[in-house]
């Protein structure tokens, strides 16, 4: 097998998002999907509240043009696209249901940013399709109703180790930089144990395992 | 040729930094009444509103705020008088100066004329630099300085010869200006001199010529640096000062099996360093900059970002396309630290994301957003399909449509969301004190409840109060050390926060507070009398002005 698919799996393996999911496995498995609506109440009634405010003003034909269940729709969907990006789910804190994330870490780990970048880099300059396929997986996110749904962009954040993986790989088999893969070992190490520790002290208070 | 095109983008600026300045947004805030009063205070008699002569910080509601503005309002409020638009002429001007220099900046550094004037014009309607070029004055004056600065070094890197003392008269300036430039400069000039090494040393007398210059002009600023009121404003706002709760911490410990775990993972060092690391991304996040803005009211435009939905395209695209650029490397490495260092005086701060305070990341934003441009452009002329011009098409619909929905937002939806309180735009003062003023005299005491902060600013303002009247009366009354101060009072008035069932009992006193101060029930007519309800834009009520027999 391709190194750079071992390393990729071990990453995957090595991250917050396989252990949190696996830690509720229980509950998880019985939980409901909440698909997207694109009629619920709460939408329409944004949409009037801000139209009546629009044709107070006497200019209800912009308030139609601009503030419709299109374009709502449509910047919702934008929304919920780029959500998958921000660093504030990727890293930091992941999904916002204390189910699917210790709230400590994202599915991703600090260190790894890095090396996303390089294998974002090296896709592009190898013109590889990967990339394109990665980029499009958020769009399964803007189907469930919850923002920042990790189950949804489990696909996207795959993709996502998978070109970590890249850079990882390809920044491993320089023959130079040897402080900095040391630093890299250990600070991944002092992550994982970062991880394990909130995963096995403070989870289980936060999600009332004690 | 150039020169019509560049005006045209003035114009442009100017045109969007000008249109209803005095109405949107809404009304004038606290920090912008307070710049005003104490130009003011300068011009009356040279002194700030506590009395101190030609301060190089004015203390205000103990926020201690940059003096340059100030400064440069004072023949602004000779000219138009103390009135909205003279605190907001200003920062409209120099926004819209900014534009235009930065368009040559552009051009001076990449030497590509499309660039640049792309760069301008998207500039120009950028809402993230319409929202702090229109109102709030000071941050427009430091980012102006420093556009002047980097232009200037750049024209003087070219063959220049007294451009340097120009940059360097202009960085100190950007100092004097707003304090995220405090941070932003020297570590932007540190980013230059790494960059331009060569070319400095090949002219190293001038160099430090201009350094001594500077750092000549900057003396001053230090002492004020060190002053006690600063240093409050430093720890208050920064993560310096910021403590984690005693019992965020006891729970940690108590859950952490051995003390050695405790002091690994929860020290601080790694604690706020991931705390740093999160703020710094957060600027570049996707939500702050199209979704959502910042949480802040008086930064948030409603319903979007600090940038367009379009300008998403236009960033990946732009950066897919920096190969365009790729010949100018020093220039390049000048963009792209220049968009590194600029969150850096919103990361060291206790927000999770500030436009204001990382406010010069929108210029090499723009210059990736107009490569992007460009970029587009180069496809459609190489790409033969019949079908190319449907992108296109999709790209300029949701391009419009932003834009539209961006001046729907702006000039209608943001301001009938963001008008209350302190870290909104304060709405009711004005029409508060034209109700007030007149009937002082008439009452014993007039109480100003201090719910929405800051009143005794607009009282200052909108009576054009005597500032040698008032510097003795002076005096800022702080609830505890992280809280930011009110005046107490001046004449009969007093700003303090009202107690209903106590005060009522007070003879022939005026009040003025918000419905959750002054409950209507409460209002017995047999002690008291409505005398108005100030209301919101939306029409909530604002304040009840009560009189009490």
């Amino acid at each position: 097998m391709n190194l750079s698919i071992i390393i990729f799996i071990l990453l995957f393996l090595m991250s917050p998002t396989p252990w949190t999911l696996l830690f509720n496995f229980s509950r998880l498995s019985k939980a409901e999907i909440n698909f997207y609506k694109f009629n619920s109440p709460v939408f329409i009634s944004e949409i009037n509240f801000t139209r009546g405010q629009i044709k107070e003003a006497g200019i209800a034909i912009y308030g139609k043009i601009f503030i419709n269940k299109f374009t709502y729709f449509m910047k919702d969907a934008g929304q919920r696209y780029l959500e998958s990006f921000d660093s504030h789910f990727l890293f930091t804190q992941g999904d916002l249901s204390i189910e699917k994330s210790t709230r400590n870490s994202g599915p991703i780990y600090w260190i790894w940013l890095p090396f996303l970048g390089y294998g974002f880099y090296l896709c592009y300059k190898n013109r590889s399709k990967i990339l394109v396929f990665v980029l499009l997986l958020p769009i399964l996110g803007i189907l469930i109703r919850e923002e920042y749904e990790t189950f949804s962009r489990l696909p996207f954040i795959i993709g996502m180790y998978y070109i970590v993986g890249l850079g990882v790989t390809e920044f491993f088999n320089k023959k130079k930089y040897y402080w900095t893969k040391a630093l890299v070992l250990i600070l991944l190490v002092f992550e994982y144990s970062r991880f394990l520790h909130y995963l096995l002290l403070h989870y289980p208070y936060l999600v009332g395992r004690y | 040729m150039k020169k019509i095109i560049f005006l045209l983008i003035f114009v442009v600026a100017l045109f969007f930094r000008f249109y209803k300045i005095t109405q949107v947004p809404l009304s004038l805030n606290w920090d912008e009444t307070a710049f005003g009063y104490n130009a003011y205070s300068v011009i009356q008699t040279g002194k700030d509103e506590y009395g101190t002569k030609l301060p190089l910080e004015f203390k205000s509601v103990g926020d201690y705020k940059c003096p340059l503005f100030v400064y440069f309002l004072v023949p602004v409020i000779k000219i138009f008088g103390l009135n909205e638009f003279s605190i907001r002429l200003l920062p409209s001007l120099f926004g819209a100066m900014s534009v235009v220099l930065f368009s040559l900046l552009v051009n001076d550094l990449f030497g590509n004329i499309s660039l640049s004037i792309l760069s301008g014009m998207l500039l120009a309607i950028s809402p993230w630099h319409l929202q702090f070029t229109r109102a709030q004055g000071d941050v427009a004056l430091g980012s102006f300085f420093v556009i002047l600065g980097l232009w200037s070094f750049n024209k003087w890197l070219k063959g220049g010869r007294w451009q340097i003392y120009l940059s360097s008269f202009s960085f100190s300036l950007a100092l004097y200006s707003y304090f995220s430039e405090r941070l932003f400069v020297p570590v932007l000039l540190l980013a230059i001199a790494a960059i331009y090494q060569k070319e400095i040393k090949k002219r190293l007398k001038p160099t430090i010529k201009a350094f001594l210059l500077g750092f000549l002009l900057c003396l001053p600023l230090v002492f004020s640096m060190l002053s006690s009121g600063q240093k409050g404003k430093i720890l208050m706002t920064t993560i310096f000062g910021y403590q984690r709760p005693d019992e965020y911490l006891q729970k940690m410990k108590r859950e952490d099996i051995f003390s050695g775990i405790f002091n690994l993972y929860h020290n601080q060092l790694v604690e706020y360093g991931l705390m740093v690391i999160d703020h710094y991304f957060n600027q570049f996040s996707p939500s702050f900059l199209f979704v959502k803005g910042p949480p802040d009211d008086r930064q948030k435009i409603y319903g979007m970002g600090m940038m367009f939905w379009s300008d998403v395209i236009l960033l990946v695209v732009g950066m897919a396309n920096i190969w365009l650029i790729k010949s100018k490397k020093k220039e390049t490495a000048l963009l792209f630290s220049w968009l590194a260092v600029a969150p850096l005086p919103a990361v060291i701060t206790r927000d999770p994301v500030h436009a204001r305070r990382a406010f010069e990341m929108v210029y090499p934003l723009m210059v990736i957003l107009a490569l992007g441009i460009l970029g587009i452009n180069k496809w459609y002329s190489r790409c033969k399909s019949k079908f190319r011009i449907i992108p296109i098409a999709v790209f300029l619909t949701i391009f419009f449509w932003s834009f539209g929905y961006y001046l729907l937002s702006y000039y209608l939806l943001t301001p009938l969301r963001t008008y209350q309180g302190p870290s909104g735009w304060q709405y009711g003062y004005k029409q508060l004190v034209e109700f007030v003023s007149p009937l002082k005299d008439k009452y014993n005491q007039v109480v100003i409840d201090t719910t929405y902060q800051g009143p005794y600013l607009f009282f200052l303002f909108y009576e054009k109060y005597d500032p040698a009247k008032y510097q003795p009366q002076a005096f800022l009354v702080k609830k505890d050390e992280w809280s930011l101060g009110e005046g107490r009072g001046y004449d009969n008035y007093q700003f303090r926060d009202i107690y209903w069932p106590r005060d009522r009992s007070l003879p022939k006193t005026l009040f003025a507070g918000p419905p959750e101060r002054i409950s209507k029930k409460d209002i017995d007519p047999k002690q008291s009398e409505l005398l108005t309800t100030i209301y919101f834009p939306d029409g909530k009520e604002a304040f009840y002005v009560v009189a009490t027999k």
